[in-house]
């Protein structure tokens, strides 16, 4: 061996070693970043806007879920915000874990306009009852959906791996198309008025079916893509992955089957099947966790673990609601259920992921031609750890103070609730913006 | 600058340390990641790994690679091949990753 070897045990013996057969070659950043990027940013716009919008009017965390300031928030927040930021995720992911190139860059970037226009006109539309807007961003944003499931099946078909992490990206695309079909639905029969058909069933068909369908199946896949990444773990049993997508699967369809035909003995079996399913990821998260090397903790992933309990807690509560029906607390559970899912656990889960995410996009775009070449920061630099600590606890604080109040019908408690939330949003907006900054004034020096 | 082919490898081992996975932080020497360099008239090849065979900063860290060892005097050209067995495990890290990381097993 020569002189300045590492000092790893095992590198003697290894470089005595030939190479093996070289891999195959590696996806780089989609789009030079851009496109993933952009969505981030509009997703992250939308979400601090709904944040601002709760604060100001917290009473829709109390009062039932068809109120329309409700349904207008929560379609800002959800499939304008939180699904901004996954599907940015999506196309940078998918062609890294399949191992192929984005197939249909354009469609994504057709994608990115249909939901610029749909961020503006759907939650308004919906919120003020004017219709024709809420049918132009509805419109706008089925089509963006549509053209979001043929980039993503296409791009899985392009590849071969099959496991459970690879299989989430097209399942969840698939119920985003059933999800806006089922908006659809609801829209048409508003003025079809179609007999036996039950609004308020097919409202919670179609939540459930965008909440569990496309943000669920995606964190029981891409969890385990990520995670073992970030903190240098492993997963311990891929069956216990498949199990726990494919469980959550089925739940899902007993779930929209058994509330459309209000059946709630068959909706609360089948929420218990997709119970079962989140407690199997939640078991393998456990033991990824334990198996991880690096053992500096960072409040992103705290954020995220804080997530993943709400979300177990929420799917208990599920089970009951599945099945409660006429009972003097179901309207205040259901509030709390809504809360504890959307601005908790899904966005705790998603915006904690992001701040592994947004700093390493903007590193791969800003110093990534320049390594080997000059001495630059290293990715988790790029975020404030402070900013992200201040998100974590306000966030937090806040998810579990506005589902309290939902339950309370307290709407003093919601109120400090909505702002602690649109405290940490904003504390995480800091941050991401603080890492973007990179993209235009980069800190390099000679090696 | 002339070296002898033992120089220009040890010269060679220590840029490749300048080269930090974007994640940790950490150099890629440090992380287990080259298994191998070897010179030959001028030509310098270089086998590593990454962490995993998804690791979105490949292509990165084997161009980051290639441009650290570039230029070097003795070094003419440059290949890198990227190889996957044997595996990378976190046993690979030395004692000064492992204190970085916080790992102290």
């Amino acid at each position: 061996m020569v002189a300045g070897a590492p000092r790893s045990p095992v590198a003697e013996p290894a470089a005595r070693r030939p190479a093996a057969t070289p891999a195959s070659p590696m996806v780089a950043l989609v789009a030079g970043g851009r496109l993933p990027l952009a969505f981030i940013a509009l997703g992250g716009a939308a979400l601090l806007v709904a944040g601002l919008w709760l604060a100001l009017e917290p009473t829709l965390a109390i009062v039932p879920h068809v109120h329309p300031h409700t349904i207008g928030l929560v379609h800002l927040w959800l499939p304008v915000g939180l699904l901004g930021l996954c599907v940015g995720t999506v196309y940078q992911m998918l062609p890294v874990i399949v191992g192929v190139s984005l197939r249909g860059e354009r469609w994504a970037w057709a994608h990115l306009g249909l939901h610029g226009l749909a961020a503006g006109a759907l939650p308004y539309g919906l919120a003020t009852s004017r219709f024709a807007w809420a049918g132009l961003g509805g419109t706008a944003f089925a089509l963006g959906a549509g053209s979001f499931a043929v980039v993503v099946w296409r791009t899985f078909l392009g590849g071969r791996r099959r496991d459970a992490i690879a299989w989430c990206f097209p399942l969840a695309a698939t119920w985003l198309t059933l999800t806006t079909l089922a908006g659809t639905v609801m829209v048409v029969n508003r003025f079809a008025g179609w007999p036996g058909l039950s609004a308020l069933a097919w409202l919670r068909a179609h939540a459930h079916l965008g909440l569990a369908g496309f943000f669920l199946s995606l964190l029981q896949g891409a969890t385990f893509q990520l995670v073992p990444m970030f903190v240098l773990g492993t997963v311990r049993s891929p069956r216990r992955v498949g199990w726990g997508l494919a469980l959550g699967q089925a739940g899902l369809v007993g779930l929209v089957v058994g509330l459309l035909g209000a059946q709630p003995w068959i909706a609360g079996g089948a929420a218990v099947v997709l119970a079962g399913g989140v407690a199997c990821t939640a078991v393998e998260l456990v033991a990824v966790w334990r198996s991880r090397r690096k053992r500096k903790g960072e409040p992103s992933l705290r954020g995220f673990l804080l997530g993943a309990w709400l979300l177990g807690g929420a799917a208990v509560l599920g089970v009951a609601l599945a099945t409660m029906r006429g009972a003097a607390l179901f309207w205040p559970l259901a509030s709390a259920y809504g809360s504890g899912i959307i601005v908790g656990a899904l966005s705790l889960m998603i915006l904690g992921m992001l701040g592994k995410i947004v700093p390493f996009l903007v590193w791969m775009r800003a110093y990534g031609g320049s390594v080997g070449r000059r001495t630059v920061p290293a990715a988790g630099t790029l975020v404030s750890v402070t900013w992200m600590h201040v998100w974590c606890w306000a966030h937090g604080t806040g998810a579990v103070v506005l589902t309290a109040a939902a339950v309370l019908g307290a709407e003093g408690v919601a109120r400090v609730g909505a702002w602690l939330l649109l405290g940490g949003l904003a504390a995480h907006a800091v941050a991401m913006g603080a890492a973007a900054r990179h993209l235009w004034q980069r800190r390099e020096d000679p090696l | 600058m002339i070296t002898t082919n033992e120089e220009t490898e040890a010269l060679i081992w220590r840029a490749l340390g300048t080269v930090l996975d974007p994640e940790f932080g950490v150099g890629i020497v440090d992380l287990g990641l080259i298994y191998a360099v070897r010179l030959e008239d001028g030509v310098a090849s270089i086998a590593m790994t990454l962490t995993s065979q998804t690791c979105p900063a490949g292509v990165v860290l084997m161009e980051g690679a290639r441009a650290a060892v570039e230029g070097l005097p003795g070094v003419r050209e440059v290949c890198v091949a990227l190889v996957w067995e044997p595996a990378w495990t976190p046993e690979r890290l030395t004692a000064e990753a492992r204190e970085q990381l916080g790992w102290n097993e």
